[in-house]
């Protein structure tokens, strides 16, 4: 389902500040895969994701999904990928402040021309998935760390993705949440979707299908 | 120079489009030189950016092009008191008359091409590839020649504009029985040549319609059973020999009748003197009509392409539409007023 | 219509509404935006309204007035033409009335005063006495009842002049008129006095004929033959009201000439209100463009936000207008279009909001937010959502 060539990602190249933050990776992961990269950091992973997912172009290589070569996509190309086919989960979490929880996970339906009580329902159908049905008018500064992950997380499945990236999902959340977050994405993985996921949590490498070690760039 | 607001006005909407037009010929050319299919995949990056902000300033200039086309006729209206002998603004036009000419024909020039432009940029932009990026760049070139060209002849014609020179009424020129838009017709249908030109008109006018429906219908389509290319060509060249048909028209027959001054010819006593209210909502539906089929053609040529055939076939019955709306509303308001004098 | 039109008529729609709470969510930008528009605006808008509403006086002065003006010309200008004429042109064919008038300019006290020296039975139909009554003795005057408030006159008192010659005048009634710059600076007195006053005794500044409708040419030819020899000037209304209209014009010309350098200037000013909103929003564009935003549908919604601020500014400048207009009568503009007159005019200034100047107004309010904020729309909208998001 999602197929690497040769991938590589150089910043600032043929200066003194050169970076080559990933070279030459050759990836196959098929559908409904559940795949964990870990490496330290400054290792690729994230610059890994990134290009995967259409968020960011590479300096050199392929990037493949369902067969069709995304890195000679127009941007209007890309952006319809990750609304149609992807879903992201950030570190940081990046919700909007001035947005309460049910605004933020409804975001991506507004340019699909979706009205305002369809979007609603949807966003409250999913926020009371994942535990925060009492906290629909909230704003980010009102939820703790690992709500606001989820309301994150929420909204990354608002247009049911075939694909979720997960950069670092635990790394700012507690413990119990860190749990619901890995049921959640196996319940998903049950039901098709494939998943990608950067992370240094154990447990998310005990039930991966597959797991690659990324170091300097490069897959070990 | 005459001074007051519409000269301001105008001068400083020509300044501004000039401004912006130059910028955008810079930045498309300087795009279309380093234009490569193959490109690496990061400068596609900023090939795509630039290209946002060329269809922004393109937008923001066919705005302004698309205001100071009728503020160009406010202007000349507000010269009317200035020029010695101008009664309406056929007087006004005999002053620097091949500026007032050639910008009284650039203006929808270029609110045509323009449009055709954007509608070439929402086919490529509908399309994951970006297909047509080059043809729209290329063919963007031209169109800030001749926008370019409209706003420097705006510039020096607002300059340039001084009342030395006394003018004769638009009645020495349209109502003499040797006006040159009586003079065809008369060549082509004999000395009675009004009642077969008012035939003319409502018979091309119709079959137009009938054509651009036949189009838009599919049961109509297999009725007439004419390839896609032969009907959009024969709308083409109906909608070109209609035009002169329409100016005729309006000039010997309709624009009289509706002024009720059945020996006055002048378009602009027409258009412009408050007699007939809504005569620029009648011309003004006329123009989008044949715009909308001159757009099709556009359409047709420039986005021909396996990608992008879906999408151009959409949009191509959208503007159809467009245009048979905009006809039939022309043809019904001049029957309407027509039956109601 | 298709289920893919309709969302796409309703993606439209959801933009729209969005950039609404988006600029009552982002307070600071959308106020100070819009200040700028206002603030370009709104003496612009007034200055219009202002020349519209003397424009409207004048030419209805104008249109009340005679149907052909007999002067004597003096160097290619107005001159005072005797009175023994009158009688010769009152017998032309198709004259209906003959009216002489003075028309002259005075000090009283520290204000220029308007004189009109005229028979009272040709006073304008536009005036109307609101107290006391019309001159009919010498050294009697009505005055504009704006002039007498200006200058504390009740019906009685006695006021000097000098023009040629220094008059002691007796108010005895006070008129008001459709034009209030009229009301504000004029006097009233009889055609006799007002020849003294100036020492131009037997002579008028010019002299009104009202004609028979479509016979004007046939008076102007007579005229001739009783002026063959004498220098003297024949003005019929349209001219004067093309003189009027050229006049407002070109004092609206030059106060616009003077206003597209301010546009000119609100268009850096408004990039730099507009950028500044747009950087803080940098992360909120680049997390709506990672969740599958076009770029095209950020450019759509930020041009809303910046059309529907032009359209706030532009409508609260006109809203303000009408309020300068009403609450401070026009002050500091006035001026520019009605002579002689302080920064607070002390008479209610005439304006006339006409539809024109408000569209005009609209449209450079677009233009000004729309070419203002093209670079940092786009720099916005094309922000690469990875180093927003850093």
């Amino acid at each position: 389902m999602i197929r690497t060539e040769k991938l590589c990602k150089f910043y600032s190249l043929h200066s003194r500040h050169e970076v080559r933050a990933i070279r030459d990776i050759n990836l196959n992961i098929a559908k409904n895969t559940f795949a964990v990269f870990k490496g330290p950091s400054g290792s690729g992973k994230t610059t890994l994701l990134n290009v995967i997912g259409a968020l960011d172009r590479p300096t050199e290589g392929k990037v493949f999904i369902y067969d069709e070569e995304i890195t000679s996509f127009s941007d209007i190309g890309l952006s319809r990928l990750r609304r149609e086919k992807i879903g992201f989960i950030f570190q940081n979490f990046h919700l909007i402040p001035r947005l309460s929880s049910w605004e933020n996970v409804s975001y991506p339906l507004i340019p699909l021309g979706i009205g305002f009580k369809e979007r609603f329902q949807k966003a409250k159908l999913l926020l009371e998935k994942v535990g925060l049905g009492d906290r629909l008018d909230h704003t980010p500064e009102e939820l703790s760390g690992g709500q606001q992950q989820r309301v994150a997380i929420a909204r990354a499945l608002i247009n049911n993705p075939e694909i979720i990236i997960a950069d670092e999902p635990t790394s700012n959340i507690d413990e119990e949440t860190s749990v619901h977050l890995l049921e959640l994405l196996k319940e998903l993985r049950n039901h098709g979707v494939t998943i990608l996921v950067a992370t240094h949590d154990t447990n998310f490498q005990k039930i991966a299908d597959k797991i690659y070690k990324i170091r300097n760039g490069r897959i070990e | 120079m005459i001074v007051n607001i519409f000269t301001l006005v105008m001068l400083f909407i020509a300044v501004l489009s000039f401004v912006l037009g130059g910028y955008l010929f810079y930045a498309t050319l300087k795009i279309l030189l380093h234009f490569k299919k193959d490109v690496p995949l990061e400068a596609k990056s900023k090939f795509e950016e630039t290209g946002y902000l060329i269809f922004l300033l393109a937008c923001v200039v066919l705005s302004v092009r698309m205001f100071a086309w009728p503020w160009f006729y406010f202007m000349l209206q507000s010269f009317v008191s200035e020029v010695p002998g101008a009664m309406c603004i056929f007087g006004v036009t005999r002053v620097l008359p091949d500026t007032v000419t050639f910008l009284q024909i650039i203006k929808p020039i270029s609110f045509f091409i323009m449009g055709g432009w954007l509608l070439c940029y929402y086919v490529d932009k509908s399309i994951q590839t970006s297909p047509l990026a080059r043809k729209n760049l290329l063919f963007l070139l031209p169109i800030c020649g001749v926008l370019l060209a409209d706003s420097i002849v705006d510039i020096y014609y607002v300059i340039r504009m001084k009342p030395l020179i006394s003018v004769s009424c638009c009645a020495t020129f349209f109502d003499t029985p040797l006006r040159p838009s009586a003079m065809i017709p008369q060549a082509l249908f004999g000395i009675n040549f009004q009642q077969t030109l008012f035939i003319v008109f409502y018979a091309t006018n119709i079959i137009l319609i009938i054509l651009l429906f036949t189009s838009l219908s599919r049961k109509w389509q297999s009725l007439a059973s004419l390839p896609r290319n032969v009907m959009l060509y024969s709308q083409a060249v109906l909608a070109v020999v209609n035009i002169p048909i329409v100016i005729i028209s309006f000039f010997e027959n309709i624009g009289p009748t509706l002024m009720q001054l059945p020996l006055h010819h002048c378009i602009y006593c027409f258009m412009g003197k408050g007699i007939v209210p809504d005569a620029p909502v009648i011309l003004g539906l006329f123009a989008i009509g044949t715009f909308s089929i001159g757009w099709m053609v556009i359409l047709h040529f420039i986005c021909r392409n396996g990608e992008t055939q879906l999408v151009t076939g959409k949009l191509l019955r959208k503007v159809n539409g467009l245009s048979v709306f905009c006809l039939l509303a022309f043809i019904m308001m001049v029957t309407i007023h027509l039956i109601l004098i | 219509m298709k289920l893919s039109e309709i969302n796409n008529m309703k993606k439209h729609i959801n933009l729209f509404l969005l950039a609404t709470e988006n600029l009552l969510r982002h307070k600071t930008k959308s106020i100070v935006v819009s200040l700028c528009i206002i603030a370009i605006l709104l003496p612009f808008i007034t200055a219009i309204a202002i020349s519209e509403g003397v424009r409207m006086q004048s030419l209805s002065s104008v249109e009340e007035s005679a149907d052909l003006y007999l002067t004597f010309d003096e160097f290619g200008r107005n001159a005072a033409i005797p009175l023994k004429y009158l009688d010769e042109v009152k017998d032309v064919f198709g004259v209906k009335k003959v009216v002489p008038r003075i028309i002259g300019r005075c000090y009283l006290q520290d204000k220029l005063a308007v004189i009109v020296g005229i028979d009272k039975e040709y006073l304008p139909e536009s005036t109307s006495c609101v107290s006391g009554r019309i001159f009919e003795n010498a050294s009697e005057v009505v005055v504009g009842h704006e002039l007498a408030e200006n200058f504390n006159l009740t019906i009685g008192d006695q006021l000097s002049m000098r023009g040629q010659n220094r008059k002691l005048f007796t108010v005895v009634g006070f008129f008001s008129s459709a034009s209030n710059i009229w009301s504000a600076s004029t006097l009233f007195m009889s055609l006799q006095d007002a020849g003294d006053l100036f020492g131009k005794q037997g002579f008028a500044t010019d002299i009104q004929i009202y004609s028979v409708p479509g016979h004007n040419a046939e008076i102007a030819t007579e005229l001739y033959y009783i002026f063959e020899n004498e220098p003297y000037r024949l003005q019929d209304k349209d001219m004067i009201e093309l003189y009027v209209k050229k006049g407002f014009m070109l004092k609206e010309g030059i106060f616009t000439a003077l206003y597209t350098v301010a546009f000119a200037l609100g268009i850096p000013a408004i990039l730099v209100a507009s950028g500044f909103g747009l950087s803080e929003r940098r992360k909120e564009i680049g997390i709506m463009k990672a969740t599958g935003w076009q770029t095209l549908e950020v450019l759509e919604l930020i041009s809303f936000e910046q059309l529907l601020i032009s359209l706030f500014g532009a409508t609260t400048a006109i809203l303000l207008s009408i309020i300068w207009m009403k609450c401070f009568n026009g002050a500091f503009i006035a001026q520019f279009f009605i002579g002689e007159i302080n920064l607070l005019p002390k008479f209610v200034v005439p304006a006339r909001f006409l539809p024109l100047p408000c569209l005009l107004s609209f449209f450079f309010a677009i233009i000004l937010t729309m070419v203002g904020s093209i670079y940092s729309s786009w720099k916005a909208s094309t922000e690469n959502p990875v180093a927003s998001l850093k």
